[in-house]
């Protein structure tokens, strides 16, 4: 009986995990890192794989019909997926078809063979030939290669012409030049502006190719906003322009979509979704604001399979949200279905963009059973709940994917609830406090008694010297050198209080504040600080007792230890204060590290200076040649290391060697 | 008459006292008591306790997202780092011989005696959101931007701009005490030190000058530690609009205009500038602790 259950057990995870997809599904899980989830979509047929399509650029759908630029034979084809009977558009006048767009009324042809938009009518008779613009502002010698284009409502064209480095070619409905559409941006980095200073105006001309990069394809949506995509970028390949040309799509702003450099093709659905489609067949879907909702498809590389594809050219969907891809390689359309996971995922998107929360919330809870560690489904969900006003419940959610910016929202939200609730208490208790804090210190001054506890131990005296670097650094050192506080053993507890202020630093910070470095180990932390400080300690040892400094190693080693006085003292307190501030706030946690490791510095900066007895001057260059040691240090060590393991794998294998003839 | 006599000093404090008393002491205790009132300038005030406090501190989310950490952000670095620029400069100044030094110090003061003309002369034609604009200009040159950047109506800049114009401006009343404070330390007492031991102007300046003027550092604190957190003008005047855009440039004393005589709550604003002159208590605290001679 147990067995049975085992076995039933056992074939229904195989079930629930096995899938007949030949594609994985890919989403955002924890941590911000890629993770398999259900399948989002399935091909549910192939079509057109007789329709003799050679090298097809292009496709457009438009009222149950796809039209396709099918460039290798010089024509459009014009599929209707309900009757499946194909018509050709063009055949004698078109030359090399890159893209096509279909509106109302008529269709429109990029082709870059003849460098003309030709417009036909929806019974494929030729209406209007656009060729290069007149106006003097496109340019006399300015080339004209319309690759693709879109066309909105008022008739204009957008057109994405080869080569042009100057942005989107906007024309009137008959073909005058408007302008361009927002152009790419070049990125002027630090080390080009190096550059700028050592070249000549002939080198920079042969030599530096400063171009925006161009616009490699586009879409519209129904609002007639203008997507396109830029290869070779990173972050911000795909765009959302507004009319004026700027980017509004907001990930992509700041550079932090997650996307690929080799996008092909880009279209937008219905709702506002965006689907991005890689040379190599990868099919990216984003949401309005440009987060990454699935990832799906691929190349086949072997052999053909469902779903994959040889060269990916252009993608598209309907109303239904079934997608259509075609295949450049091999000339036939496939197309995906969505499952119920994916279609549970737009509807919940939806209902929340329409602001139907609650709604939205309880679709967000039926997801969660296909994939219960999604950041697109805990983000929604949260959403949800934030929206709700339960605050906790949205905080656990963002937290899980990882959203920062609105965990940060929800926490403020919770802290201003409890806020809310205790305000009289808390002013109350502070005022008490205050009051008697001023009484008490009215009356010990009044009596002249001082509070001041003696603290007999010399170890633990040394240990809360401390103290005294803060208000008097140069004093404390003096100190310190001869003797009369300090000791090594209170400068190694000294030490490992450092250690364990940094190992809090970096792995105990609250999660808005926190450094990223969860898989960090802390044997790691540990050793990355230990190593430099006694390099420092050791190399300032070397270059001062060259250099007259009066320390003794033992001194440096103490003065060292003490210098950290300002951070080991006030850093845990700012690490605290992260669980009780949001990014409304952040500032304060950035300017108090600032100050105190700017504090930490000048400290060690007087060490120095006081240990040695030096000038302004040989303190900095003690601290200087210092470095420099430390650098020549850890090369020596590394080159040792290197020939070490070289010998000793010399040695290993003759060893090896042996024993085998032996045997 | 000896009973008169007995009296005498406080007759001869008098003039001052009732000064004090209707321009200064009068004015915060009727504030305090108005910060626990409801008050509209027009009905009597009714008694609310401490519901403006709870208020300020949970319900108003401008103060709390927007204001307080503008305010925060702009006295930490606007006080300590206009303080420390004064004390520098007027050391600088100190040691310069007499005809240049009044030359020098009179330039320093005049940015904080003319703010409003420097204001609309030098900064909004610097910061001017148009091409034209100096900063524009030279940034479009240099190509750092390909489009003019709308400096002073843009929240991501116009704080960092207020902080700099008042930096600026920041040689004030306490630069002119501190630098009287530096020029008046007794002279034998640095030749005294250096008989002693000292040996450079660090020392010199740690060991002997700052704590003989001790009295003046402590006024140049409280002043700038006083003038950082009662500026209020200069986001309005630069941005031009109140409020500033997006409550960028919005510091705690714009938000007591705001409901004082804009919305006419004027027990909320009594209950703000409570806590403004708690603040300001507090770090004042914190200056006498660090310079003050117990």
């Amino acid at each position: 009986m147990k067995k049975q259950i085992v076995l039933i057990f056992l074939i229904l995870t195989i079930l629930a995990f096995s899938s007949n997809s030949t594609f994985l599904t890919y989403t955002i899980g924890q941590n911000n890192k890629w993770k398999i989830t259900q399948d989002a979509y399935l091909v549910s047929e192939i079509i057109l794989d007789d329709a003799g399509l050679y090298y097809p650029e292009d496709m457009y759908l438009k009222d149950g019909k796809l039209y396709i630029a099918d460039s290798g034979n010089a024509r459009i084809l014009v599929y209707d997926l309900k009757t499946r009977e194909t018509t050709e558009i063009g055949s004698w006048s078109l030359f090399t078809p890159t893209g096509v767009f279909v509106d109302d009324n008529y269709i429109y042809v990029a082709d870059i063979g003849m460098s003309e938009v030709v417009i036909f009518d929806k019974e494929g008779n030729e209406v209007k030939r656009i060729g290069k613009p007149k106006s003097i502002l496109f340019g006399q010698y300015t080339k004209f290669k319309p690759k693709k284009l879109v066309v909105d409502k008022r008739g204009n064209l957008y057109i994405v012409s080869e080569g042009s480095l100057d942005g989107i070619i906007q024309l009137d409905r008959n073909g005058e030049f408007l302008g361009y559409f927002g152009a790419n941006k070049v990125r002027i980095t630090a080390l080009d502006k190096f550059i700028d200073l050592f070249y000549s105006k002939e080198q920079k001309e042969r030599i530096l190719t400063r171009a925006p990069k161009p616009y490699y394809n586009l879409a519209i949506d129904n609002k007639g906003l203008i997507y396109t995509i830029t290869q070779k970028e990173h972050g911000d390949a795909i765009k959302k322009h507004n009319t004026l040309g700027n980017n509004i799509l907001y990930l992509s702003r700041l550079d932090s979509m997650v996307d690929e450099a080799n996008f092909v093709d880009i279209t937008v659905d219905k709702d506002g979704r965006i689907f991005a489609l890689t040379e190599t067949g990868l099919i990216y879907e984003y949401d309005q604001e440009g987060n990454l909702i699935f990832s799906f498809g691929g190349r086949a590389i072997a052999y053909d399979k469902n779903g994959l594809f040889s060269v990916a050219s252009s993608i598209e969907v309907d109303d239904e949200g079934r997608i259509y891809v075609l295949d450049r390689e091999k000339g036939i359309v496939q197309i995906f279905n969505p499952t119920i996971y994916a279609t549970l995922i737009h509807k919940a998107l939806n209902l929340y963009i329409q602001g139907k929360y609650l709604e939205s919330k309880s679709i967000w809870q039926d997801v969660l059973k296909y994939d219960g560690f999604s950041s697109v489904i805990h983000n929604g969900l949260g959403k949800a709940y934030f929206q709700e006003g339960k605050y906790k419940e949205a905080a656990l959610h963002f937290k899980v994917a990882y959203n920062k910016r609105e965990y940060s929202d929800a926490f403020w939200e919770i802290r201003n609830q409890f806020l809310q609730e205790n305000m009289k208490i808390i002013l109350i208790i502070l005022f008490l406090l205050l009051a008697f804090f001023e009484i008490g210190g009215r009356i010990l001054k009044k009596k002249n008694i001082k509070l001041k506890i003696q603290i007999k131990n010399k170890l633990l005296n040394d240990i809360l010297y401390l103290k005294n670097l803060l208000r008097h650094p140069i004093d404390s050192f003096y100190y310190l050198r001869k003797g009369t506080h300090g000791s090594v053993l209170s400068a190694s507890i000294i030490y490992a209080l450092f250690v364990l202020v940094v190992v809090f630093d970096y792995m105990g910070r609250s999660f808005i504040f926190n450094l990223n470095t969860s898989e960090r180990s802390v044997g790691y932390v540990v050793l990355s600080i230990i190593a430099p400080v006694m390099l420092w300690v050791f190399s300032n040892y070397l270059v001062s007792s060259i250099n007259e400094g009066r320390g003794t190693l033992k001194n440096i080693y103490i003065f060292t230890a003490y210098s950290a006085a300002p951070y080991i003292i006030f850093q845990p307190f700012i690490i605290l204060l992260t669980y009780v501030l949001t990014y409304n706030e952040s500032f304060l946690i950035s300017f108090g590290s600032f100050f105190v490791i700017s504090w930490t510095i000048i400290v060690l900066f007087i060490g120095v200076k006081e240990t040695h007895d030096y000038h302004l001057k040989g303190t900095i260059g003690s601290i200087l040649y210092s470095i420099v040691w430390i650098l020549v240090i850890v090369l020596v060590f590394s080159i040792v290391y290197m020939l070490w393991d070289q010998i000793f794998e010399t040695v290993y294998g003759i060893i090896q060697e042996v024993l085998y003839r032996v045997r | 008459m000896k009973k008169l006599k007995k009296y005498m000093h406080w007759i001869l404090l008098s003039p001052y006292l009732t000064l004090f008393v209707i321009f200064i002491l009068l004015p915060i205790v009727v504030a305090i008591y108005l910060s626990f009132t409801y008050f509209n300038a027009i009905q009597s005030p009714r008694w609310v306790g401490l519901q403006n406090y709870v208020n300020l501190f949970t319900r108003d989310e401008i103060f709390m997202q927007k204001v307080l950490p503008n305010t925060i952000k702009f006295s930490l670095i606007v006080g300590p780092g206009g303080y420390i620029l004064s004390f520098i400069l007027a050391w600088l100044v100190a040691q310069l011989t007499k005809i240049p030094r009044t030359i020098f110090a009179l330039i320093l003061y005049s940015p904080s005696l003319t703010a409003g003309v420097t204001m609309a002369v030098v900064w909004r034609v610097l910061f001017n959101g148009d091409q034209q604009g100096y900063l524009n200009a030279l940034l479009l040159r240099l190509g750092f931007i390909d489009k003019p950047i709308q400096w002073l109506q843009s929240p991501e800049h116009l704080l960092t701009i207020m902080i700099i114009v008042s930096l600026w401006s920041s040689m004030g009343v306490g630069f002119l005490a501190m630098l009287a404070g530096i020029l008046n330390v007794d002279e034998t007492l640095y030749e005294a030190a250096y008989i002693d031991g000292i040996r450079n102007r660090l020392q010199e300046i740690i060991y002997i000058t700052i704590p003989a003027m001790k009295p003046q550092m402590l006024f140049g604190a409280v002043m700038s530690i006083v003038q950082t957190f009662t500026t209020a003008g200069i986001g309005v005047a630069l941005s031009g609009t109140n409020p500033t855009p997006q409550y960028a440039g919005q510091l705690i004393v714009n938000h007591i205009e705001d409901y004082g005589f804009l919305r006419y709550e004027m027990g909320y604003a009594a209950a703000v500038s409570v806590v403004l002159l708690l603040i300001i208590y507090l770090f004042s605290r914190i200056a006498w602790k660090l310079f003050g001679d117990n």
